[in-house]
């Protein structure tokens, strides 16, 4: 590559990526109901190492709604691909009955 | 249909569970008008012994209260209904007749001053076909402090004047603090709604927007949760706004929705909370709710996360309604689930009004405001008017709707079929949520057809339609029908002990009226067992086999109404008396025939 393409190529570095950032959609976190089969504390940190050793993702608690049943954050954005890996591998595990994305609801 | 309740629970909590219907019963008290015959012997005794040998005659403790005429007596007697007493008096071969003695009402409107723009909660009419006839279901009863309806919504605003003495203190689910813009972190025991307003400043922060996603643009708040709580329960005749069409429904407010809606798990939680079911880590719900009334919704078929919470509140009895949706569009969740009573929305003639999403998950349809005008400046003429915060953003002082204002969405729907069933439990305390949601549905009206309007599920341009029972529900919302078929029999039995093969246990029936005859039956079970009365309000019942057993009990009321209510038993094998005293355990045969205890009220059938 000559002098002057390695100039054009970082200054396109420099200039495009701060205006991809700017112009991408931000992204959340993934959030997922799951029911287990057993009564389980949710918070727990040996809960939560199971499921990051399950999904391959990082996991955080966010609530309970039952003593089986609790919501947590998947840090991969929706639509990645790593999500929807690490959701199938929760789904197989034999631990969780049910999972579900923990979408929102509005007025009606 | 049949519902079996197995109660895996030690006997004190059976005892608990069943004394409450009991305890909300009175004893009946009658008045009844007779006029005598001309040619009735008790003519010829004085008028004040007249009605206590009539009384003798017919096996009850009677006297005489008035004589409204030389031809009339007013005859007074406990234990037994007006009704009944009635009844039983008009089958004398000497009563020409015999009326119940009613108490009348004024039949005044509410004082309250915006009540002749409710028109969703007066009489039907050939201008207001849909309208609910709410109005006439007060004369029946005015509801109860002790039924509760959660709103699951923004949360409310604790001071608004026509709410202020109906609110309970409810919980805050939103868990993020974003969303919340309460300041206070996560959840927390204040339910008031801050504003849902979204700022400019809101809009420009990053986290928030990519929580909400979708359309993210500054909007005023909508004080949602305070407009639905008003539709069931605003107070009625305090001279103020408007009439809630609850009556002295008490409302218990969850906070489950902020800035950008609410996630599923926090309108989860606060469905259980609500219920009275535990929700790890927060306090016990001192008010459990009967009703629970979902204002909200979002696209999507049921999942499994609603449909498990579904069951367990509708396993504790409580009636779960939901808005179908503002959307054109198949019902939404969580009004599709299984289990829930789903509204549609229809215009002030009963069809559907365009908005309204419908589907064969629909149960009901009620009002859901609409507009007759749609041109700026010119009234709405059928909208809702609730009682609001007049805040664009963070509260201010408080107010009700405009007048013409556009106050529509099948939001509004819902609060008058929690109200309905509100109402209803106040009638009757003994119905049951799917008994509820039956007679809902058995009084509804049928849908007008409009000539110019396609049949649903076809629609026009805008989304009207003809409403058929497949696409809109049972019907139109009949607010004072619904109320009156409360009070149809119901039927339910308790059962004294864990049953134990050859060990009579005793059978209770229980009823919102005074039956005149019992029937005990068995109809399944591994072998016959016996009754002790098999006619009589009260029987034992011995079973001569280990197994499950189901027993059927059918009542029948002065006037000729029957209902039935069938019991599931499991019995114990009797246990063992080997081993010359345990020293008082329990042994394992014992302790499964606790467990294993099932019972009660299923498979009502009401014949007229």
């Amino acid at each position: 590559m000559t002098k002057t393409g390695w100039l054009a190529l970082v200054a396109a570095v420099l200039l495009g990526a701060p205006a991809c950032a700017g112009t991408g959609q931000p992204t959340h976190p993934l959030q997922v109901i799951i029911g287990f089969a057993d009564p389980t504390d949710g918070a727990a940190p040996a809960t939560l190492a199971a499921l990051k050793k399950t999904s391959g993702a990082r996991v955080n608690f966010v609530s309970s709604i039952s003593e089986r049943s609790h919501a947590y954050q998947l840090l991969c954005a929706a639509g990645d691909p790593a999500c929807s890996k690490a959701i199938a591998a929760l789904r197989a595990d034999p631990s969780i009955r049910q999972l579900d994305l923990d979408q929102k609801k509005d007025l009606r | 249909m049949k519902t079996v309740l197995t109660l895996c629970t030690a006997l004190l909590g059976l005892g608990a569970l069943l004394a409450g219907p009991a305890a909300a019963e009175e004893a009946p008290e009658a008045r009844v008008i007779v006029k005598l015959k001309p040619g009735s012997p008790l003519k010829q005794i004085q008028a004040t012994s007249r009605m206590k040998s009539l009384g003798e005659r017919i096996g009850i403790t009677a006297k005489m209260l008035g004589q409204p005429s030389p031809e009339l007596q007013v005859m007074r007697a406990s234990g037994i209904s007006s009704e009944a007493l009635a009844s039983r008096l008009s089958r004398e071969y000497d009563v020409e007749y015999a009326v119940p003695d009613r108490i009348k009402r004024i039949k005044a409107l509410p004082n309250d001053p915006l009540f002749s723009h409710q028109w969703y909660l007066q009489a039907a009419s050939p201008t207001q076909l849909a309208a609910t006839n709410a109005q006439a279901a007060w004369d029946i009863t005015s509801g109860t402090s002790n039924v509760v309806v959660a709103v699951v919504d923004t949360g409310v605003r604790f001071e608004h004047e026509d709410l202020t003495a109906k609110l309970l203190p409810g919980y805050d689910f939103v868990l993020d603090d974003l969303n919340s813009g309460d300041g206070q972190p996560g959840r927390d025991t204040d339910a008031s709604d801050p504003g849902d307003y979204l700022s400019t400043s809101d809009v420009a922060n990053a986290t928030l927007r990519a929580m909400c996603g979708g359309s993210f643009a500054t909007h005023n708040s909508s004080w949602h949760g305070t407009q639905v709580a008003g539709i069931v329960a605003a107070e009625a005749n305090n001279s103020r706004g408007i009439a809630g069409i609850g009556g002295a429904t008490r409302i218990l407010p969850i906070r489950a929705l902020g800035k950008c809606g609410g996630y599923d798990s926090d309108i989860i939680a606060g469905m259980r909370w609500a219920a009275g079911l535990a929700v790890p880590g927060l306090p016990a719900n001192p008010n459990p709710a009967r009703i629970i009334n979902l204002s909200l919704a979002g696209e999507g078929t049921c999942s499994s996360a609603y449909a498990s919470v579904v069951a367990e509140i509708r396993a504790v009895g409580a009636l779960i309604v939901a808005a179908a949706g503002n959307e054109t569009s198949p019902v939404e969740e969580p009004a599709n689930c299984a289990g829930v009573l789903g509204v549609a929305g229809i215009r002030h003639m009963g069809t559907k009004v365009g908005y309204s999403s419908y589907g064969p998950e629909v149960g009901i349809s009620a009002p859901a405001g609409n507009c007759v005008n749609i041109l700026t400046g010119q009234p709405c003429l059928f909208p809702f008017v609730n009682t609001i915060n007049l805040g664009l953003n963070g509260p201010l002082g408080n107010g009700y709707t405009g007048v013409n204002d556009v106050t529509i969405g099948t939001s509004f729907a819902v609060p008058l079929v929690s109200g309905t069933a509100a109402l209803m439990l106040a009638a009757n305390p003994l119905l049951g949520e799917s008994e509820l949601m039956a007679r809902i549905k058995r009084a509804a009206t049928a849908f007008p057809v409009d000539a110019t309007l396609p049949t649903c599920p076809a629609v026009t341009a805008d989304g009207q339609c003809n409403c058929t029972t497949t696409t809109c529900g049972a019907g139109m919302l009949d607010t004072a029908a619904a109320v009156a078929l409360a009070l149809e029999p119901t039927a339910g039995i308790t059962v004294s002990a864990a049953p134990v093969v050859n060990t009579a246990i005793t059978l209770t029936a229980a009823s919102n009226v005074s039956p005149v005859s019992w029937q005990w039956i068995q109809i399944s079970g591994p072998a016959t067992g016996s009754f002790g009365s098999p006619a009589a309000a009260s029987t034992t019942f011995t079973a001569t086999s280990a197994g499950s057993y189901t027993i059927r009990l059918t009542i029948t009321d002065a006037i000729g109404r029957t209902t039935s209510a069938d019991a599931s038993l499991t019995v114990a094998s009797a246990p063992s008396s080997g081993g010359g005293g345990g020293g008082g355990a329990t042994d394992l045969a014992s302790l499964t025939g606790i467990l294993a205890l099932a019972l009660f009220a299923a498979n009502r059938r009401n014949r007229a």
